[in-house]
């Protein structure tokens, strides 16, 4: 018998490949073969066995058709310890065309998910870039790792004026230190200053810089035409030999004209020529404010708003930076200033110094600092308040998180009877969690992308509200894409992760229980379900109470009691260094701008003031009561201010008398103090006729007490009352070529503005008016206190709207679970009111969970805004209180609606749902 | 997933899963591998041919066993079938599915008969 021939006629050819057929044929009829001769051995006689035979190989069709079948399987996914990098990469194709085509056919929940993401991405990349801007990236020089700041260490300068909002060094210093310093590479000096840009194509304020001649060789700037400054250029008695301009100032002012080199432009009244532009991107070393003009260091005695300057050994206002030699650590770097400060030191001490002052000179040393990202005012006042946001944005991030895994969770707890079965029947755990993962880092990277597009339009808008004036180069680099990418992949990570892991994890027979009771996951889904909810409520306490706290902070500060009233004020700087004013001429002149102020219509009252209060400027003078020991002096801050003053602030005289216009136009030897200088002084309740000795020992004056004043703030919102002495404007001891004045009026600042720069505009068309409205001046004041103010509070509001969301998504979705349950309580007799309140009792098991979580968070996170905040305690009662309260509102409103579904359950109907 | 594919893969499942435990200790050829099952289920399951083979073919494709001719002095060559390092995890997670699985039912079972 053939066997072969037997299997062949009843299957006839099966797969098309002969080679495989013969394999088959042969191996199917080797099988007859030895089942015929077992059933022979069984006594059946041969035609019944042919016939068992025939019937056991039924119908050859039937048989032909199951051997095509299992040849078309596909071959199961490799296990993970044998992974084919091939096949991967084959195999993740595989799975981005099916996830994308899964995400298409639940489009809603892509969308939704995709915008979850691209909102708290973009908000992450917003905060990010400003963080980058102002306190991570390097400068975009040569090498700026090296760059160093050489400041005065220990405690500080030791007496005298500073004329910069930067570490800084006198002149004299800083000319004997370059002279013999051996320890740094390079070194070179610099100093900000506003300078007035009037010719026939431009006129308004140029951001000038002050530059010793090396300070573009040392950085290693080179010119994108003409040539930069050299040592050459820096010497005494220099006048203005040129100015070399950005490329920013140089596309503005000369349209990128490369003819503008050997042109002039009139700075300060002086025309000066243009002998160089800098590279594209490079902004100088202040973060925060690009550079319009480089004059050399030596044109601050023609330039500088105040020109004694390069002479005054007791201004402190260059900023030095250096360049460490390659080998040397910073370590060493300062063990080698230490040493040569001695030096320093001693060569330049000012003449006529009283011993103590003469003994701190000597003992100051000086110190390099980092100076990789240059120097900022913007860091210090932003730099924490921005790393805050960030650690919040990314807080709402994770919240968005949550709630996205929780959708996930949803969604792959109705695909969990997929997974177990492709599990059980071979499926390798890892193709699954893989699949999952794919289709996760499609949803991340929509976002990331949606979220870079938003982030770089929420950064523009993020630094109008750190200072619209602020110049920032906020590029999209690699550095952002970098911060994104890393974003995204932690994102997918964190709500990726979980369902997978859930989904991984589910016992194939777990789910087969659950299939024939409900298609909406297992027992262990439910619980992480509540653990994110519990997590979401938590990070959601912590965000509102932060924004509790800024709010509080910001209202605290918008109420602070200033002493004086700044609604309706508005300020007008006058520069009239284009005007050569003769030093005794300036009291008339001042006076003349005064009167035309004054008799604007709607303007109630004008005064000229030496120091804006919270304008930035201040000056400290020793204060002693004449007759008393000098050794008793103190440092106290000093105003200087005409008659109306304090009628235009609002300040109220407590005793005494305002300033006549006598006194105040001819520098009267008369003070006027406040409250706090009583309490200071020692002084009594009126201090009418008392003498102060006003100065240095070398070289003070007597003035009389004439009146009392309440105290008002001075420098910051923040600091409590100090003692201020006023004296009147001394027009001949203030070598300044400007001057503020301060207006109040009867109508709104807006209206009254136009009106006051026109005014003094009239009197000479040199004369340089910049009119602000004093409330602006204040709110920049508490810019950073804004920013987290109202920022905090719109994420807050954010992560309150997410978890409120993803409350009420788990709260439906365990009432949807517990319908039958709910429907038994029902049908035996439970009230409605008794199944809202079992809802309503699980809400409140989670919520509550969820506050004591994120009060322990937000109260062990707390110490670390204490410098940020004001007028409330971070670990007040209070805010934490009222986020619960607001919070735990917010679960209620959005348990309510599953719970009243529950209610009305109908027994019936949750049975039916068996 | 329907409750006709449902059925179809647990029976397709527990085929397999049988197919694999046979292996687990030796190679096979596939006319053994019948009687083997059929022996230690005392008779009560039985695989013919023309369900066996494509069987073998379908665990074969998917990599879960690996059959090779083999000829031997005097013999026809005959095809041996043994289980791969990808059959061993599956078979290792089939057996904890049915004996869960088992369970279930059993427990189902004594309530009903209570």
């Amino acid at each position: 018998m053939n066997w072969q021939d037997f299997v062949r006629a009843r299957v006839g050819e099966i797969t098309g490949d002969a080679a495989r057929d013969a394999d088959i044929v042969d191996e199917l009829g080797q099988h007859l073969a030895t089942r015929f001769d077992e059933l022979l051995g069984q006594g059946v006689t041969e035609p019944r066995a042919l016939d068992r035979l025939a019937s056991e190989l039924r119908d050859g069709v039937e048989l032909r058709r199951a051997i095509r079948d299992a040849d078309r399987v596909r071959p199961a996914a490799p296990l993970p310890p044998a992974v084919n990098p091939a096949g991967l990469v084959r195999d993740i194709g595989q799975d981005l065309r099916y996830a994308a085509r899964t995400l298409r056919r639940s489009s809603g929940f892509a969308v939704v998910a995709i915008l979850t993401l691209a909102l708290g991405m973009g908000a992450n990349g917003a905060v990010y870039q400003l963080v980058d801007a102002i306190r991570l990236r390097p400068l975009p020089v040569k090498d700026p790792q090296q760059l160093v700041v050489v400041a005065l260490g220990g405690s500080g300068r030791p007496f005298g004026r500073q004329g910069t909002l930067y570490p800084a060094l006198t002149n004299a210093v800083w000319e004997h230190f370059r002279q013999h310093q051996t320890t740094l590479r390079d070194v070179m000096a610099w100093s900000p200053g506003l300078l007035q840009l009037d010719d026939e194509v431009a006129s308004g304020s140029a951001q000038g810089l002050f530059v010793s001649g090396e300070f573009f060789n040392a950085l290693g700037v080179a010119p994108y035409l003409g040539r930069v400054f050299t040592r050459s250029d820096d010497r005494s008695g220099c006048g203005v030999p040129g100015v070399v301009v950005s490329h920013a100032f140089w596309q503005r002012r000369f349209g990128g004209d490369s003819t503008a080199i050997g042109k002039t432009i009139i700075l300060n009244g002086q025309s000066v020529e243009v002998i160089g532009v800098t590279p594209p991107g490079f902004f100088g070393v202040e973060v925060g404010r690009a550079y319009d003009v480089a004059i050399p260091l030596c044109s601050h005695a023609v330039l500088g708003q105040e020109r004694d300057w390069l002479a005054n050994d007791r201004t402190w206002w260059v900023t030095v930076m250096g360049r460490r030699k390659p080998d040397e650590s910073l370590e060493q770097v300062n063990a080698g200033l230490q040493a040569a400060s001695v030096a320093t030191f001693e060569a330049t001490l000012p003449p006529g110094l009283q011993p103590a002052d003469a003994q701190a000179y000597r003992k100051v040393t000086l110190l390099a600092t980092p100076g990789a990202a240059g120097v900022s005012v913007l860091r210090e006042r932003f730099g924490d308040p921005l790393l805050i946001l960030l650690i919040t944005t990314g807080l709402v991030l994770l919240v968005a998180c949550t709630n996205l895994a929780n959708l996930i969770l949803a969604r792959a707890s109705a695909r969990e009877q997929e997974f177990s079965l492709r599990l059980a029947i071979g499926a390798s755990w890892s193709r699954l969690v893989r699949q999952l993962m794919v289709e996760n880092a499609l949803l991340a990277a929509a976002g990331a992308l949606g979220g870079l597009l938003l982030g770089v339009i929420a950064s523009r808008f993020l630094i109008g509200f750190l200072d619209p004036g602020l110049s920032l180069d906020l590029q999209v680099d690699v550095r952002l894409i970098g911060f994104m990418l890393l974003t995204s992949i932690l994102t997918c990570v964190t709500f990726g992760l979980i369902p997978a892991w859930r989904a991984s994890r589910v016992a194939a027979a777990d789910a087969m229980k659950a299939s024939t009771r409900t298609v909406a996951g297992g027992r262990g889904g439910t619980w992480t379900r509540r653990a994110l909810v519990v997590a979401q409520v938590a990070l959601s306490l912590v965000l509102a109470f932060g924004a509790l706290l800024f709010a509080a902070t910001l209202r605290n500060l918008l109420a602070v009691e200033m002493g004086f009233q700044t609604a309706d004020v508005l300020v007008a700087r006058v520069n009239f260094s284009r005007l050569s004013v003769p030093t005794d001429g300036r009291s008339g002149f001042k006076r003349d701008l005064l009167e035309r102020i004054r008799s604007i219509p709607g303007v109630t009252g004008a005064a000229e003031v030496r120091h804006v209060p919270m304008g930035g400027t201040g000056t400290t003078l020793g204060v002693w009561r004449d007759g008393a020991d000098p050794a008793t002096r103190q440092n106290l801050r000093v105003n200087q201010v005409t008659e109306d003053y304090f009628r235009v602030m609002g300040t109220s005289v407590i005793a005494g008398r305002h300033f006549t216009p006598r006194e105040s136009a001819a520098s009267g030897k008369v003070a006027i103090v406040n409250q706090s200088f009583l309490r200071r002084m020692g002084l009594a309740d009126n201090p009418l006729g008392e003498t102060l000795r006003v100065g240095d020992l070398a070289n003070s004056e007597a003035y009389e007490i004439v009146g009392l004043v309440s105290d008002t703030k001075y420098g910051s919102l923040r600091e409590t009352p100090r003692p201020i002495v006023f004296l009147p404007v001394d027009p001949a001891g203030d070598p300044r070529p400007f001057t503020d004045f301060m207006v109040r009026s009867a109508l709104p600042p807006g209206q009254i503005h136009t009106a006051v720069r026109q005014t003094l505009a009239s009197r000479s068309p040199l004369l340089g008016v910049d009119v602000q409205v004093y409330d602006d001046t204040i709110r920049r004041q508490i810019g950073p206190e804004r920013l987290m103010g109202v920022l905090s509070a719109f994420f807050g509001g954010l992560s309150l709207l997410i978890a409120a969301i993803g409350l009420y998504g788990v709260m439906s979705y365990l009432v949807t679970r517990r319908t039958n349950e709910l429907g038994v309580r029902v049908a035996l007799g439970a009230s409605r009111s008794h199944v809202v309140g079992l809802v309503l009792r699980e809400a409140a098991v989670l919520s509550g969970s969820g506050l004591a979580l994120g009060s322990a968070l937000a109260l062990a996170g707390a110490g670390t805004v204490r410098s940020l905040v004001f007028g409330v305690g971070p670990r007040d009662v209070l805010p934490i209180a009222l986020a619960c309260m607001l919070l735990g509102t917010v679960a209620v409103l959005a348990s309510v609606v599953p719970a009243w579904r529950a209610a009305r359950v109908e027994p019936l109907t949750a049975l039916h749902t068996h | 997933m329907s409750t006709k594919a449902f059925d179809r893969e647990v029976r397709r499942g527990s085929a397999e899963t049988l197919i694999l435990a046979l292996l687990e200790d030796r190679q096979r050829h596939g006319y053994e591998i019948g009687r083997e099952i059929e022996r230690r289920s005392g008779g009560a399951i039985s695989f013919q041919v023309a369900s066996l083979y494509p069987m073998l073919y379908r665990l074969e494709k998917r990599g879960l066993i690996e059959g090779r001719w083999v000829e031997k002095a005097g013999e026809r060559r005959k095809r041996f079938y043994k289980l791969t390092a990808d059959g061993r995890a599956v078979l290792k997670r089939q057996r904890s599915f049915w004996s869960e699985f088992i369970e279930a039912l059993d427990k189902v079972a004594r309530i009903r008969h209570a």
